[in-house]
């Protein structure tokens, strides 16, 4: 049984492998350039010409040159190399806030959306009102709260992004809930927790994969 | 359509009051004592007495919010810590600045959105269509502080056209005016120019392939008039709810644009305030804005109906 399992995943996964790869030229070029700027974050010490913070002080505001490929900024510090390091940052901030935001914000939108009533109207509510609140007023206020350092720029991020998977996830599984397999199994008495986890998320999950892109995209941005 | 908009206001009001609470507990959230906070280690015990009392840091936490929303109502949101000005004062010299450069963004770019949107949808696999699209889909991935920095350094620095530091007030000089905020208008709005049109070509495309287009074309209707008085204003709808969207992005964006382009309104001052953790300017700065955004918001629910007679109709 096991064995049949393991099968059916390792197939699954092929699968969704040649259908990603079949989508045409574009896809793989962008894939390409993800891969590249992984790779650059996680071998960066070995790609950068330089130390990120080592300063030269006088060779400030560097125009580009063999030295220096982008030049170097206010303390004669090496562009490249910062940008090479910055990447590092940016990429694990916003991955780990978005698997943040993620993590509340679908549990929330499942639980609003599967029970309904009292509880969705407070999470909504709540939700709408965080949705008020300018992202980067937002974000810049919890951070200011929070002071320095990569887990309040985490927390900071990951909270701003929060209720756009509430709502997501809360619409996601009012039209998940009407089909029939749901009733089945609520008929065949399956706990309220199976059928959150194991019907109704896996379902939603092409939705939240696209949001979830979209959103570590926002991320590095803020 | 009085039960509409009372019922709208009345949930823009649980709203505020949710966003009240934030902006009251960020404080609250902090570790230690907040005047010691602005006020450093060095602060004598009368200094910080006299702090906590005037802010009633000490009075218990519900006492304390009722008298912050109280004063906040009344118009007195305290006094900066770090610069001894009145917070509600500068607000209300900060907040018509930030204001006079956000409304000429959503202006600007609902005209030009809607624009490009008819004219990607009416000239279809031309080169026209081509050319606005691919700018927009330019525009909806750069990001708004390099599209900023990039017109300063052509318009401001290198054709030395336009200024690209600082505000002049409409009332001072109209056309100066118009001219300091040219280039943070252009930069603020092109973003929202690119979702809008690419919003405004799909709807447009979807609406000229219906009956009722033919049927008015069929009966000799001319064809702008088919496309402006039929066509766009059912495929207005949708870009009305993007644009409810994209109005607290705007307002979020003003931060970047004021800080960028140095203008003297509220989301420059909000990030001097953060920086120096003035919460007292903060909790203003974040309750006015989201004020702003809230009511904006009511503003565009009520717009639908007067587009939408059936959303109209659904009023009474």
């Amino acid at each position: 049984m096991d064995e049949l399992r393991k099968n059916k995943t390792s197939a699954k996964l092929k699968n969704s492998i040649q259908v990603f790869l079949g989508r045409g030229l574009l896809s793989r070029i962008c894939l390409v350039i993800l891969i590249l700027f992984v790779m650059i974050a996680i071998f960066a010490p070995y790609i950068s010409p330089y130390h990120p913070n080592i300063q030269n002080l006088r060779n400030r505001l560097a125009p580009f040159s063999s030295e220096h490929p982008l030049g170097t900024d206010h303390l004669g510090r090496d562009m490249l190399s910062r940008i090479i390091y910055g990447a590092r940052v940016s990429l694990q901030s916003s991955l780990l806030a978005g698997l943040f935001a993620a993590a509340i914000g679908i549990l929330l939108g499942l639980l609003s959306g599967y029970y309904g009533g009292l509880l969705s109207t407070v999470i909504l509510r709540l939700s709408d009102a965080h949705l008020s609140i300018p992202g980067h007023v937002f974000t810049l206020s919890v951070a200011a709260v929070m002071g320095g350092g990569l887990h309040s720029i985490v927390i900071a991020i990951g909270l701003g992004m929060i209720p756009t998977y509430v709502r997501m996830m809360n619409g996601l599984v009012l039209s998940c809930k009407e089909n029939d397999y749901i009733t089945a199994s609520l008929l065949t008495g399956e706990s309220n927790l199976k059928i959150l986890f194991k019907h109704l998320l896996p379902n939603c999950f092409p939705s939240l994969i696209v949001l979830f892109t979209m959103n570590l995209g926002n991320g590095i941005m803020m | 359509m009085f039960y509409y908009i009372s019922k709208k206001l009345f949930v823009s009001l649980i709203t505020l009051f949710i966003i009240s609470l934030f902006a009251f507990s960020l404080m609250h959230l902090l570790p230690g004592d907040p005047v010691i906070n602005v006020l450093g280690e060095g602060a004598t015990d009368e200094d910080i007495a006299y702090w906590r009392s005037y802010y009633n840091l000490d009075q218990p936490i519900l006492k304390q919010y009722v008298l912050w929303v109280r004063n906040f109502i009344k118009g007195d949101m305290g006094v900066s810590l770090m610069y001894e000005e009145d917070v509600s004062e500068t607000l209300a010299r900060r907040l018509p600045v930030t204001l006079a450069v956000g409304i000429p963004i959503c202006i600007v770019s609902i005209f030009f959105g809607i624009l490009f949107g008819v004219i990607t949808a009416v000239k279809r696999g031309t080169w026209i269509d081509q050319v606005l699209t691919t700018m927009a889909n330019i525009g909806i991935a750069s990001p708004l502080f390099w599209f900023a920095i990039m017109l300063i350094l052509i318009f401001g620095m290198q054709l030395n056209i336009l200024p690209f530091r600082g505000f002049v007030a409409p009332s001072e000089n109209f056309v100066e005016y118009l001219k300091s905020i040219a280039l943070p208008v252009a930069a603020g709005s092109l973003g929202f120019v690119a979702v809008i049109t690419r919003q405004t070509r799909s709807n447009m495309l979807e609406v000229l392939n219906q009956d009722y287009i033919r049927t008015a074309r069929a009966n000799g209707l001319s064809e702008v008039s088919i496309l402006f008085t039929e066509a766009l204003k059912n495929a207005l709808i949708p870009i009305i709810t993007i644009m409810g969207m994209q109005i607290r992005i705007i307002v979020g964006g003003s931060i970047i644009i004021e800080q960028v382009f140095s203008i003297p309104g509220i989301g420059s001052w909000l990030i001097r305030a953060i920086t120096n953790r003035d919460y007292w300017i903060v909790q203003a700065c974040v309750l006015v804005i989201s004020i702003v955004t809230v009511f904006s918001n009511l503003l565009v629910d009520i717009l639908y109906g007067f587009i939408d007679p059936r959303i109209r109709k659904k009023w009474r």
